[in-house]
């Protein structure tokens, strides 16, 4: 390489990786503790948990979350039937025998040291997956020696003429799935939908599965404010479905149907 | 119309008439002079000119946007001065027994010691005029202003002014007194220009060859302009030299120039034709990386404007502007987007008093995302066209009237996306229509010799028009229901009564006292939580849902010039209130969102500060230092349980010191010293697990602070010699002889002392560690060095 092509070509790099990136440390205003809940109800028996747990400070890094042992956790259906959901590990409840049912909407209740917290959501009609497919990933960045990565496509049909809402989570023993993904039938309805997942890259072995989630919109709405306020362009809390003071977190009864699938090489 | 607003304007109305007639009726017989003011050299016109009558102190006039001046006065001798900062004084001896027509060339002469003497007496143009807020930037005062990548840019040089802030690192969009970067109405030859920036903001699209002048109204705005709530850019394009050809070029770091003008028709007719590209694309070849070499990056302008005088009183003008900016990589991904405008302007003389100016615009913005990848692709536009009418009427000397009106018919398309593989569908967002018009007289009147004053009325109304379907929402933003509405049928519309005030009390040649009050309406609304600049941006209109916004401003003002106005120094404070200002539902998304109108929520904001100046204008050492004091907050029920909190634009200091020295004739020295309080952005204030993911905890939204920015620019022009020695063949003497090729290398070095001031903050999982979290910062530009030839001839 002769000079003048190394100058041109320094100069060049010069204006392209002129911007940098570099872990800081940043004093941050510090609120006070959060609580957290975690509520979800599925349509089958004994499919169902709480989790109860508190925030801490941005830059602390040390130690784990604080989980919140001894609340009192009740749902209610409309119809009129109570559970009472025991604590079975740290900060976690789950009731054995509630089931949600399709249509009934569920009222959950939780007192923490005195302060309460209430939260509404009804159970959607199960719309199933009808079944899955893979296809290679087209990076233009990627590297030579990096593996194969795959797309997973989800394959279901939107009921017509009824608002569907879904949240989409895929998962293996390997790899989770980054954020949140949800759907809305605005576009697509009654649609032989096709619906690609780009928020998780599998590699050729693993075994995907994937829950497709009937959600209503209350949670639609949660999970999409959600996903955009973490790195979007109006961050914030999202507005949630709980109620009480200093909470955050939600509360949904989802229909599920899940499937899995080996991926193949193609 | 309510009762109480047709009194108001009958009164008004009738004041109007009173202050003009009053004058009028107890004068004796008159006489004008007129005409027409332009450079000798490339025939340019010269906006400005000051023409003085030496027997009548304090009275005298101002040619307008055009070159034309009118001045009335009762028959009699005179001696008429006119003069302009670095030219030289004309004086004019007439017997105004008849109607004159003075048509002046006044040459360049900066080494003219004559004419110091002379000019030194008649500067203080910002002391007597009623304008205040306003700064006007000759583009040749300004070139050797060091800037980022050595490209001088107009819009980077008026974010070293009071009161106008930089949207952010190397960023071309601005804020205006507390204003977000969407209330400014950049024009450019009087058609808005609705994205002013290439390469995602870091530069202007104004190329500095093709432009003339600009003057930057933050306060007192003039009757005329309205549509924005902040400020208004006038851009001027060069009409072109009607003398000789001459070309200009520019070979950059990043970009190069090329400018071709001159005369169609000698001292009648003149075109000029400017391009420029920027070449990042260039070098890809030279790297091994794959993706590199299939990069597309890069962006070009070209600005075409071609005038012909028919006769002394009809002028036609046709101008245009196109630019895009191209970024992807072959086959893959592609993306571009520009601005395209054109102006078609016809001034026109009633008679010596009365000048007409028509004009026909045309104003495009779009931009196109291509993912050939995944087969799909994005549009979205903003087009306008508009038929504009002034009139000056150069009335009496004491009164200059000018009246006229306007009507837009926009169309938004907020997005298309167009896919051919099966996976995403195609969906389309309708197209919003909006006739936006306005109707504005506003007299320039001076009372006494101490007194004067600039009033003005402007109506303006905005009808948003069918066809297409239109949402109503709830209160939290959901869509309750839908109405049709077909093509041209009124869907909302809103009146505005905008008041414009100015006052002048001069209390001797160096000081004077300013006040103003204006009221806007600005009916277009830019979708952007960005600082500014990101062209995926899209505009909605004022509609069934979206009310107009308002903002009313005071200004008080001081000025003051020192030694032999060497020195001027001002000082003004400014309150504004806004009303329906825009903010956003917590995870709104403002993109290609059918129903974004129900991420919007509205409230009231306000602005206020100081801004102090000082310049010194003339001698080897000129710049200036100017510095900002203020706040500005919103109010909206929804957001921070319905407290006042900073505006993201909120800064409390803002410093600018702009220094140049001549160390010769030929080598200049300048540089640029820049602080700022860092934005208002939301912060996490602490994290929590959902899902067994870690996600962000918030408080308030703007309650953090970006870190303070400061950053130190130098640069220095080296001019060629501009003459040779020759013998005269006469005198056999050497004698300097003035060459016809002028060039400059222009070397300048951005952020010299290599802070890496915060562009962006990531608050995130760290890879490696998913439950532990990390902040990482990005700075854009750390030292950047660039060298510049300019040349000429």
């Amino acid at each position: 390489m002769n000079t003048t092509k190394i100058l041109v070509l320094i100069s060049v790099l010069f204006l392209i990786f002129t911007s940098c990136e570099k872990v800081v440390d940043l004093n941050l205003d510090e609120a006070p503790q959060a609580l957290v809940i975690e509520a979800v109800l599925f349509d089958s028996i004994g499919d169902n948990y709480v989790i109860i747990s508190k925030s801490k400070p941005f830059n602390e890094n040390i130690g784990s979350f604080e989980t919140i042992s001894g609340a009192s956790v009740v749902i209610v259906d409309n119809v009129g039937n109570s559970y009472v959901l025991n604590e079975v590990a740290d900060g976690i409840y789950n009731n054995l025998s509630l089931k949600g049912i399709t249509g009934r909407t569920y009222t959950l209740s939780v007192n923490v040291d005195g302060k309460s917290v209430t939260a509404q959501s009804t159970m959607q009609p199960r719309v199933n997956l009808d079944s899955l497919s893979h296809e290679k990933q087209d990076n233009p960045f990627s590297g030579a020696d990096e593996p194969d990565s795959y797309r997973i496509f989800n394959h279901f049909y939107d009921t017509p003429n009824f608002s569907n809402y879904y949240r989409i989570k895929a998962y293996s023993r390997r790899v989770q799935q980054k954020g949140v993904l949800v759907l809305s039938d605005d576009l697509i309805d009654g649609d032989n939908v096709v619906f690609p997942n780009f928020q998780i890259e599998f590699e050729e072995g693993d075994t995907a599965i994937v829950q497709l989630l009937s959600i209503d919109e209350e949670n639609f709405r949660y999970f999409h404010a959600l996903s955009s306020s973490q790195e979007g362009e109006v961050p914030g809390n999202p507005e949630t479905n709980l109620e009480g003071e200093n909470v955050v977190g939600y509360f949904g009864a989802y229909a599920k149907s899940q499937k899995s699938i080996v991926i193949t090489p193609l | 119309m309510s009762p109480t607003f047709e009194n108001s304007m009958k009164k008004f109305f009738q004041l109007l008439f009173f202050l003009l007639f009053s004058t009028y009726i107890f004068s004796q017989e008159k006489f004008t002079l007129s005409g027409t003011i332009k450079d000798n050299t490339d025939g340019e016109d010269l906006i400005g000119v000051t023409i003085f009558v030496k027997e009548l102190p304090g009275v005298g006039t101002v040619t307008n946007l055009y070159g034309f001046y009118s001045i009335t006065l009762p028959k009699g001798e005179y001696t008429f001065q006119y003069s302009y900062v670095g030219y030289k004084t004309i004086k004019f001896k007439a017997n105004l027994n008849q109607n004159i027509k003075n048509n002046i060339e006044l040459s360049s002469g900066s080494t003219d010691l004559e004419v110091v003497e002379i000019t030194g007496e008649k500067e203080g143009e910002n002391i007597r005029s009623n304008e205040m807020s306003v700064e006007k930037i000759n583009i040749k005062d300004i070139s050797s202003i060091p800037v980022l990548f050595g490209e001088n840019d107009i819009l980077k040089v008026i974010q070293l002014l009071p009161g106008v802030k930089s949207a952010g690192e190397g960023n071309s969009g601005f804020f205006v007194r507390g204003g977000s970067s969407d209330q400014n109405l950049i024009l450019l030859d009087g058609a808005p220009v609705y994205n002013a920036s290439h390469l995602l903001g870091f530069f202007s699209v104004f190329n500095p060859d093709a432009i003339k002048d600009l003057s930057l109204y933050k306060g007192g705005i003039p009757a005329e302009h309205g549509g924005r709530l902040s400020s208004v850019v006038d851009i001027k394009m060069k009409e072109g030299n009607s003398k000789k050809y001459a070309v200009i070029g520019g070979i950059g770091t990043l970009s190069s120039r090329l400018t071709i003008e001159g005369p169609i028709v000698k001292d009648k007719s003149s075109f000029i034709v400017s391009g420029r590209r920027m070449y990042l694309d260039a070098f890809k070849g030279l790297s091994s990386n794959e993706s590199i070499k299939n990069a597309i990056l890069y962006f070009y302008d070209l600005n075409m404007k071609a005038n012909y005088q028919f006769n002394d009183k009809n002028r036609l003008f046709v101008s245009g502007y196109f630019g895009r900016d191209n970024f992807g990589i072959a086959d893959r991904f592609g993306f571009n987007y520009g601005n395209a405008t054109a102006t078609l302007r016809w001034n026109h003389l009633y008679n010596d008093k009365v000048f007409s100016n028509t004009s026909f615009m045309f104003s495009n913005y779009d931009y196109e995302i291509n993912i050939e990848a995944a087969g799909f692709s994005i549009n979205s536009r903003i087009q306008d066209f508009t038929l504009k009418q002034d009139l000056d009427f150069f009335w009496n000397e004491n009164n200059k009237l000018k009246f006229g009106g306007s009507v837009v018919h926009h169309t938004f398309d907020p997005g298309k996306i167009s896919s051919t593989g099966e996976a995403i569908g195609n969906t389309e967002i309708e197209n919003r229509y909006g006739i936006e018009s306005g109707l504005y007289v506003s007299n320039e009147q001076k009372f006494t010799d101490k007194w004067s004053a600039t009033y003005g009325l402007r109506y303006s109304n905005f009808t948003q028009i069918g066809p297409g379907e239109f949402y109503n929402y709830n209160n939290k933003g959901q869509v309750t229901d839908t109405i049709k509405y077909t093509e041209n049928n009124a869907v909302k519309s809103y009146n505005g009564i905008e008041p414009r005030l100015a006052l002048n009390y001069v209390f001797n040649n160096s000081t004077s006292v300013k006040s103003s009050y204006n009221r806007m309406y600005q009916y277009l609304h830019l979708l952007s939580n960005s600082s500014g600049g990101n062209p995926t941006n899209s505009w909605l209109p004022t509609s069934n849902n979206i009310k107009p916004e308002i903002a009313d401003q005071v200004v008080l003002g001081f000025f003051k010039n020192f030694k032999d106005n060497t020195y001027e120094f001002s000082i003004e404070t400014y309150y504004k209130a806004m009303q329906n200002t825009i903010d956003y539902r917590t995870g709104a998304e403002i993109t290609l969102n059918p129903t974004v109108e129900g991420e919007l929520l509205y409230g009231k904001g306000r602005a206020y500060g100081v801004e102090f100046y000082l310049k010194r204008k003339k001698g080897l050492f000129t710049g200036w230092i100017s510095y900002t004091f203020a706040r500005t907050e919103v109010q909206f029920d929804n957001i921070n349980r319905g407290n006042w909190y900073p505006a993201k634009q909120d800064r409390t200091h803002d410093l600018s010191v702009v220094l140049m020295y001549n160390l010769t004739e030929r080598l200049k020295f300048s540089s640029t010293f820049v602080f700022y309080t860092g934005n208002a952005v939301t912060f996490p204030t602490g994290k929590y697990i959902l899902d067994g993911q870690i996600i962000n905890l918030y408080s308030d939204r703007n309650g953090s602070r970006f870190p303070n920015y400061h950053r130190l620019d130098v640069g220095l022009t080296l001019d060629g010699k501009n003459y040779k020695m020759v013998t005269n063949s006469t005198t056999g003497e050497k004698e300097k002889k003035d060459k016809k090729f002028h060039s400059s290398w222009n070397f300048s070095i951005y952020n010299v002392y290599n802070r890496e001031n915060a562009y962006s903050f990531s608050f995130a999982p760290k890879e490696d560690d998913p439950i532990q979290t990390e902040i990482t910062q990005t700075s854009l530009f750390k030292i950047v060095p660039a060298i510049t030839y300019n040349f000429n001839f």
